[in-house]
């Protein structure tokens, strides 16, 4: 049976209807329209959909989209802050840290979480932290300068602010 | 203008704004829309009145198909339609049927097709379709299907392995005689290899979008294709319609590797359920179906014995290679794999003697198909560990003995290559550089090894497939606006790659303008002229070339124009900084701005706006892929990889702690984007030869899902060091060649050379994974992997 599902998406309070069986990637993507977030394998795999629940990155396709009630959910889409890409965004850009740019989103989100819990993380930090997001065409190397730099900016937006 | 064009308007080096530069204004123009997600690819399209497709396929790997009952789904609320083979009887070669008709040749044979109002109906309906199969007997052994009597692949009366491509080149230069070039030789080197079976996995399966106006019957297609042009020519013959009714649409393409120069089924059935509904359709492959149904490498089982000098030159080569080829692919572009595979065997050394032949054999399993490092990445493993082998039974150093034989500048081959810049020589001695190898070869712990492994690559896929030598053209235009802004209408396929930044780099460096003022349109079959696609290292090189044609056929208009202004010769001038400047002494001081230029053109014209036109192709023919000796591609380029690793001799388990790969790219036109192919081209390769491997059983696969299917991670890859200052090509777009594919190729002979070296071990097949180097090891005992033992001890 249909059930109301109110959460936090991106900011802003959001009330949608849905299956129960309704995974939060085919909300996103098909019933809001929000395409930015990826299916590549729905397995879990390939980390492509990655979204942030409470700050946590998940897969959006193995999550339900009725365990997110009353949480806060943050897509791709919603990272830029006040007219501004998001320094992990800039830094992508900046290091050509993407190629076809289909796994980009959900790496970026997984970036994102880490940095918000671990502002100075090691190379192997940033590493682990992408390991469960695939990604076939960069070797993953200017990924992880990316990373870093993003780190690096934030910190010193931080200390100077 | 065509490729004869007036090369005196070309940009000098000397003048080089963007080309090539560090700090230079080269932005990458997708950036914005691919970390923003804003990028739509083909599985985004949607509209609020779409249904979508899916496909219930074999389950068997060969077998009659007795009955198809299909009317409980029929019944089933929102299937809006199903089609089989007897509805939807479309074949589009002799052997490929988009849903089979009488009998199934693989696991993963499309059967039948749903169109329903979502995907939780599409399956459910899936779930109520019963097919009844009576199974025959399947082959799935290349070398048993290959034998008189074998049992009929595809149950079309054909044989196995006579029927699809075949390719065999003999030949020699200076009259010399194979025969007797073995005979003298000092040392023979005989090895059999075998490679395994991978597949591309874009992390964005193939997907279709596809709308019908029936009035003007006229399908529009949002594609995930690095071809277009071939999804537009292929629904024409499925359709039996003219081209001009189908317009394809190339958005963006989430990686590719070679998957998705194809038109696969789903592209077809979305079409024609388009029509029939009058409804949009989307067909999203699942990962599953992108394992199983889209065509990933050929295995390769190789015989190849060379005959060497006394200081280890190549003095002759035999070769006879099988490529499992599955069960589909007798026509069209397989004969490709044949023939490149013959090429690769006649590389990257000077062999005056060639006796090489490839033969794709059919059987019961997955179709094969092109893969990034199309079967180079099989025949150089064989190629390099043969050379290496080789070196070490002669007492020669592998750098050395590789020196001896190494191509260069100006060698024909008797296969009818033609090499004109070259600098693979080069690549190998940066390499052994770079490891050091002189000063630690005869120092290594055991357990430790440092390998090397050189290649060759074409540098464009030009040979054509097709009787046409349009058929692998490109076709450009650059339109230049009264106001000075410039569109560029180009079909290069960009599928992450970065070809959509290259060409708009190109216009603006021909230009003197900034990347932003030149415009990209969208492009699809009806909005910009031809290209042949994105396969074969063509992009840069091919593409490259026509955009730049047409960016210099507009300049050399602007520039007549100033010039007889200003009474000076138009080949002095040219366009800097958004100003026209003259180069002629005594006119130095000359300079006009580009808007004032262009609206100067036009007025004189007038008021036509200033268009040009390019194409370029390779002036070649199609021999090559009758079996005979051609110049395939304008160019080639060449690569050495190395890499020091140390091997767990009690698991079988590497560290690879550096990867080195100079790369004879010619003059790189974006220094980031190089380096980018490079990493991305070891982790490929790296994935081939340690992590990645299809199992099948009774020809169904055991692993087609992410979860079982061990690809490299972020916590996988070596550290990476890369060269690429080698000198231009003189054919190439300001000097460039082939940067991402070919490199995938020397990537698993280093590591199986460095593994090699390390314990001894004697390696002819691939994956080198955990379990498989561990077994070498157990079953050759060989001294220095038991010495490395003891020393755990």
């Amino acid at each position: 049976m249909k059930k109301i599902l109110t959460f936090t998406l991106n900011g802003e309070k959001t009330e949608v209807i849905c299956e129960p069986n309704r995974s939060l990637l085919d909300l996103l993507r098909d019933d809001l329209g929000l395409t930015g977030t990826k299916k590549g394998c729905e397995e879990a795999e390939c980390g492509a959909c990655t979204v942030l629940l409470d700050g946590r990155p998940v897969n959006s396709c193995a999550t339900l989209a009725v365990e997110c009630e009353g949480h806060d959910v943050v897509t791709i889409e919603g990272i830029a802050r006040n007219g501004e890409l998001h320094p992990i965004q800039k830094q992508f850009i900046e290091k050509w840290a993407f190629q076809c740019g289909y796994c980009t989103p959900g790496m970026i989100m997984s970036a994102k979480a880490l940095l918000d819990h671990n502002p100075h993380p090691t190379e192997t930090e940033i590493r682990e932290a992408i390991e469960g997001n695939l990604c076939r065409c960069t070797g993953y190397a200017k990924i992880v300068e990316a990373i870093a730099a993003a780190a690096a900016e934030m910190n010193w937006e931080a200390e100077n602010a | 203008m065509n490729r004869f064009a007036d090369k005196e308007y070309f940009r000098k080096p000397e003048d080089f704004r963007l080309i090539s530069k560090d700090e230079s204004k080269y932005v990458h123009v997708d950036a914005y829309e691919k970390v923003t997600g804003k990028a739509k690819y083909a599985g985004d399209f949607m509209a609020p009145d779409m249904y979508v497709a899916k496909v219930l396929h074999s389950p068997i790997p060969k077998g009659k198909i007795l009955s198809i009952d299909t009317s409980r789904a029929e019944a089933l609320p929102g299937v809006k339609g199903i089609l089989t083979g007897k509805d939807f009887p479309i074949r589009i070669t002799e052997d490929i049927e988009i849903l089979v008709q009488g009998q199934v040749r693989m696991v993963g044979d499309p059967v039948v097709a749903v169109c329903a109002i979502n995907e939780e109906v599409a399956e459910a309906a899936l779930e109520l379709i019963d097919v009844q199969y009576e199974p025959l007997t399947p082959v799935f052994d290349p070398l048993e299907s290959i034998k008189d009597g074998a049992v009929d692949v595809q149950g079309y009366g054909y044989n196995n392995h006579n029927f699809g491509p075949i390719c065999h080149q003999v030949g020699s230069n200076d009259g010399k005689d194979i025969d007797e070039e073995f005979a003298k030789a000092a040392y023979v080197s005989v090895g059999d290899y075998k490679t395994h079976r991978i597949q591309h996995a874009p992390i964005e399966p193939h997907a279709t979008y596809a709308e019908y106006d029936p009035e003007k019957v006229q399908w529009t297609v949002y594609q995930s294709t690095t071809m277009s042009f071939g999804d537009q020519h292929w629904l024409s013959v499925g359709f039996n319609m003219d081209e001009s009714h189908f317009h394809v649409i190339r958005p963006y393409v989430g990686g590719a590797f070679g998957s998705k120069s194809n038109w696969p089924y789903s592209e077809f059935i979305a079409c024609e359920f388009a029509r029939r509904t009058l409804h949009p359709v989307r067909f999203v492959l699942t990962r599953e179906e992108e394992f199983q149904t889209m065509h990933g490498r050929h295995p390769f089982i190789i015989h190849l014995e060379t005959a060497h000098a006394e200081n280890g030159k190549v003095l002759a080569k035999k070769t006879s290679q099988i490529l499992d080829g599955g069960a589909y692919g007798v026509s069209h572009s397989q004969y490709a794999a044949v023939n490149l595979s013959v090429i690769w065997a006649a590389f990257p050394y000077k062999i005056d003697a060639i006796d090489l032949l490839s033969r794709r054999v059919l059987t019961n399993t997955a179709e094969g198909g092109a893969m990034r490092g199309y079967t180079a990445c099989q025949v150089q493993f064989a190629n390099d560990l043969n050379m290496q082998y080789a070196a070490e039974a002669m007492g020669i150093d592998p750098i050395e003995f590789r020196l001896t034989s190494a191509l260069e500048s100006g060698y024909h081959s008797p296969a009818g290559l033609i090499v004109t810049s070259c600098a693979f020589k080069d690549t190998l001695r940066d390499a052994a550089a770079f490891m050091r190898w002189e000063e630690r070869k005869n120092s290594m712990k055991p357990g430790e090894g440092i390998g090397f492994a050189g290649t060759a690559f074409v540098s464009g896929t030009a040979s054509p497939v097709l009787n046409s030598p349009n058929q692998v053209q490109t076709n450009a235009t650059v339109r230049v606006a009264f106001n000075g802004q410039v569109s560029l209408y180009s079909n290069c396929h960009d599928n992450g790659q970065g070809a959509d930044t290259v060409m708009v780099a190109i216009v603006a460096e021909e230009l003197g303008l900034d990347m932003d003022e030149v415009k990209l349109i969208q492009p699809s079959t009806f909005h910009a002229g031809y290209d042949s696609g994105a396969y074969g290292s063509r992009v840069t090189f091919l593409g490259g070339n026509a955009v730049r044609r047409a960016a210099v056929d507009a300049k050399r208009q602007i520039l007549e124009y100033v010039a007889a202004k200003w009474d000076v010769e138009p080949h002095t001038c040219d366009i800097i900084d958004h100003q026209v400047i003259c180069r002629d002494l005594g006119h130095e001081n000359l300079s006009m701005p580009w808007k004032q230029a262009v609206f100067g053109c036009m007025t004189t014209h007038g008021g036509d706006e200033v268009v040009g036109v390019g194409s370029y192709y390779h002036r070649t023919n199609n021999q090559q892929f009758q079996g005979k000796p051609s110049n395939y591609a304008p160019s080639y380029v060449f690569s050495t990889g190395a890499c020091h690793l140390n091997v767990d001799v009690e698991t079988g388990e590497i560290d690879i702690d550096e990867f080195f790969f100079a790369h004879d790219c010619g003059q790189a036109l974006n220094r980031r984007a190089v380096e980018a192919q490079l990493e991305g081209s070891i982790y490929s390769g790296l994935g081939y030869a340690c992590y990645e491997e299809l199992k099948l059983r009774d020809g169904k696969m055991l692993n087609p899902n992410f979860r079982d299917y061990r690809m490299v991670t972020a916590l996988d890859m070596p550290h990476i060091t890369t060269k690429f200052d080698y000198p231009p090509d003189p054919e190439g777009p300001f000097g460039a060649k082939e940067c991402g594919e070919g490199t995938t190729a020397p990537i698993a002979p280093a590591i199986a050379n460095a593994i090699h070296m390390a314990t001894g071990i004697h390696i002819t097949e691939l994956p080198l994974d955990p379990e498989h180097i561990w077994r070498m090891i157990q079953e050759q005992k060989p001294e220095k992997a038991m010495a490395a033992l003891k020393a755990m001890e």
